[in-house]
């Protein structure tokens, strides 16, 4: 054939196949299409927890300090020793009532003093009392009637002024009144001290009760110093915490009321906690350029059985994220066109379908899909770049998943009927 | 010809081969080609299921099965796909041949020789056919080398389209090469050969429609 008829027919072969092409796409009417599926997956149901790992170290939840307390008396000795169990009542110190005797001593002295004075009022009260119950028996000693007497004032003015007759009995009678008033007044000013001391006496009387100071908390006695610098004595509880530091991105996520899961060697436990405090302010003087740590407390929720030691170092992992029965899709799956998120589903009826989504939470390489999805449904992870909706769908063989099983369960006629719809099907 | 029968070369020379052809008294060892053609058929049939070319009936239950379930279900689909690979291209070379071999006077032998380099061009559509099909997304019924596209976007009659989706580029170059051949080998008017060429392959287009419209998997 000449190299011209050649040409031209290559081109028009071309030309044909460019056409069919272009209408593939351009058509307004729906060519057949067939989507070439291999790979997919399933929507899970699952739990999401997304968690921080930090470290963490056990602590002794509680400690107690003792403090020197001179009003208490001297002390006198240390009750435990280092390292020694305690529980909640068991005395530690020991103080000696020898002060606390001399000041009641001394106390005692002053309320016998007042009491002294106030006999000495009460009997100076009494004869006075008597004076006046006497006088007023007397008879009444007047100097005469009232008068009238005339009387010159410097301006030349003359007034009459009234006199009463003087009468020396009831002045006698008010002074002796005056002098019992005052003296009631002092007595009373002395029983009130009297009171005083007597309640400075109780109090030194119960402070007597407290020579002994008592642990409140079960545990071990850390430490005693024996030069007596405050505090004297440390006791650690036997019930632990979990104590470690977070840096400065790492707090900022933390927050109290958190679940904790706690791991730690020497047990294949798990345990459980909340995040008890966050410190709002670093562990060391801020400075510019260096880092800062942050101080955060756990609170195991329930006793840890015994098989850590204080110290220890644990790995914790703080949740800081949960989704409980979320349907989970591989973030692979999902396509983001025009601000929405699209997925493909392989649906009845051998269709893909195209749901839209709506996602929450995302955690590694999985996401939760609120809406769109269900879980169990089936869905494109290695999307065909042409993938059309709508359309049916097909499968490559994947012969590795094949299985006996699933032959045997299939009737003879069965299989019969399929190897013929192959046949047929062309 | 008494060496290995040269089927490439028919198809890239045909008149060096034709002409040979005509002279030739009796063409032999033809069962070997046979034997091959067949075998490739049953190959590409195989490539062509394995892909899930034409499962789109099996695709329907994947959701309702296990996973292994439904592998053993397109497994034998494809044991299917593979059986018709097989019986099919049986069918191409044979019965073509003795069509012509009754209305031409023609060795039959040499007929079917002509039969088998043609076999080989439908070989070759069904190979080029799997990655198109493929990459594309597009279905037996939109076959860019066919006239199945421009059907689709004139008319819905799912009839109108399988047949006119049957007549593809291949096909034509089959029609052209085998008159080429027969051309040489008969006697009959070129008029006569074109036209029966014609009626038979519309025919057999015609029939295939019919099957694929009917659906037989549906049926079963």
């Amino acid at each position: 054939m000449k190299l011209k008829w050649k040409l031209l027919i290559a081109a028009v072969i071309t030309l044909f196949i460019a056409l069919n092409i272009t209408l593939i796409f351009t058509s307004e009417k729906e060519i057949n299409r067939v989507n070439y599926i291999s790979k997919w997956t399933v929507a899970n149901e699952q739990d999401l927890i997304e968690t921080l790992p930090v470290a963490g170290m056990f602590m002794p939840k509680e400690e107690q300090f003792f403090y020197h307390d001179q009003d208490k008396g001297s002390f006198q000795g240390f009750l435990v020793e280092k390292g020694q169990a305690v529980e909640p009542g068991t005395a530690v110190l020991e103080y000696s009532p020898q002060n606390i005797n001399e000041t009641k001593s001394a106390f005692q002295m002053e309320i016998d003093r007042l009491n002294q004075e106030v006999a000495s009022l009460d009997q100076h009260i009494s004869q006075m009392e008597q004076l006046l119950a006497t006088s007023n028996t007397m008879p009444a000693s007047s100097t005469g009637t009232s008068q009238n007497q005339q009387l010159q004032t410097p301006n030349d003015d003359s007034i009459i002024v009234q006199v009463e007759p003087f009468d020396s009995t009831a002045y006698i009678q008010q002074s002796i009144a005056r002098d019992i008033e005052n003296k009631e007044l002092d007595k009373s000013k002395l029983e009130s001290e009297i009171e005083k001391y007597e309640e400075m006496l109780t109090a030194a009387d119960s402070s007597m009760i407290e020579l002994t100071a008592e642990s409140m908390i079960s545990g071990t006695v850390k430490e005693l110093k024996h030069t007596l610098e405050n505090p004297i004595l440390t006791i650690i509880s036997n019930e632990q915490k979990i104590e470690g530091e977070l840096t400065e991105d790492e707090v900022q996520q933390i927050l109290p009321g958190m679940k904790v899961l706690i791991t730690y060697e020497n047990s294949n436990k798990q345990l459980e906690g909340t995040i008890d405090t966050v410190s709002v302010y670093p562990e060391e003087t801020p400075e510019i350029g260096k880092e800062n740590s942050y101080l955060y407390t756990v609170q195991l929720t329930e006793p840890e059985d015994g098989t850590s030691v204080f110290g220890q170092h644990v790995n914790v992992k703080i949740v800081t994220n949960e989704v409980q029965g979320a349907t989970t899709v591989p973030v692979k799956t999902i396509k983001h066109t025009d601000k929405k998120q699209v997925s493909y589903i392989l649906g009845a009826g051998g269709y893909v379908e195209r749901r839209q989504l709506d996602t929450g939470m995302k955690l590694d390489h999985t996401v939760e899909v609120q809406k769109g999805v269900e879980a169990g449904e089936l869905i494109v992870l290695d999307r065909p770049l042409l993938i059309k909706s709508n359309h049916p769908f097909i499968t490559p063989l994947s012969p590795t998943k094949n299985t006996k099983a699933s032959y045997g369960a299939m009737s003879g006629m069965e299989i019969f009927k399929t190897i013929s719809k192959g046949f047929l099907s062309r | 010809m008494s060496e290995r029968v040269p089927l490439f070369r028919g198809l890239k020379q045909p008149q060096f081969v034709a002409y040979q052809l005509g002279k030739e008294e009796e063409v032999v060892g033809l069962w070997k080609p046979v034997v091959w053609i067949t075998l490739a058929s049953i190959i590409i049939a195989g490539i062509s299921a394995f892909f899930g070319i034409g499962s789109e009936y099996v695709s329907r239950s994947l959701p309702d099965l296990t996973r292994s379930g439904y592998e053993a279900y397109q497994t034998l689909f494809a044991a299917g796909q593979v059986t018709w690979g097989l019986i099919w291209i049986l069918l191409a070379i044979f019965i073509p041949s003795l069509f012509f071999w009754t209305i031409l006077e023609v060795d039959y032998r040499k007929l079917l020789f002509v039969q088998l380099i043609i076999t080989m061009i439908f070989l070759i559509e069904k190979l080029v056919f799997i990655p198109v099909h493929l990459f594309l997304g597009i279905s037996a019924e939109s076959n860019i080398f066919s006239l199945g596209i421009i059907a689709q976007t004139f008319t819905s009659i799912e009839l109108i389209i399988f047949l006119l989706a049957n007549i593809t580029l291949f096909k034509v170059w089959a029609i052209i090469l085998t008159y080429k051949y027969y051309r040489h080998l008969s006697e009959r008017s070129p008029r006569f050969i074109i036209w029966t060429l014609i009626g038979f392959y519309l025919f057999v287009a015609v029939i295939s429609s019919l099957l694929s419209y009917i659906k037989f998997e549906n049926i079963i």
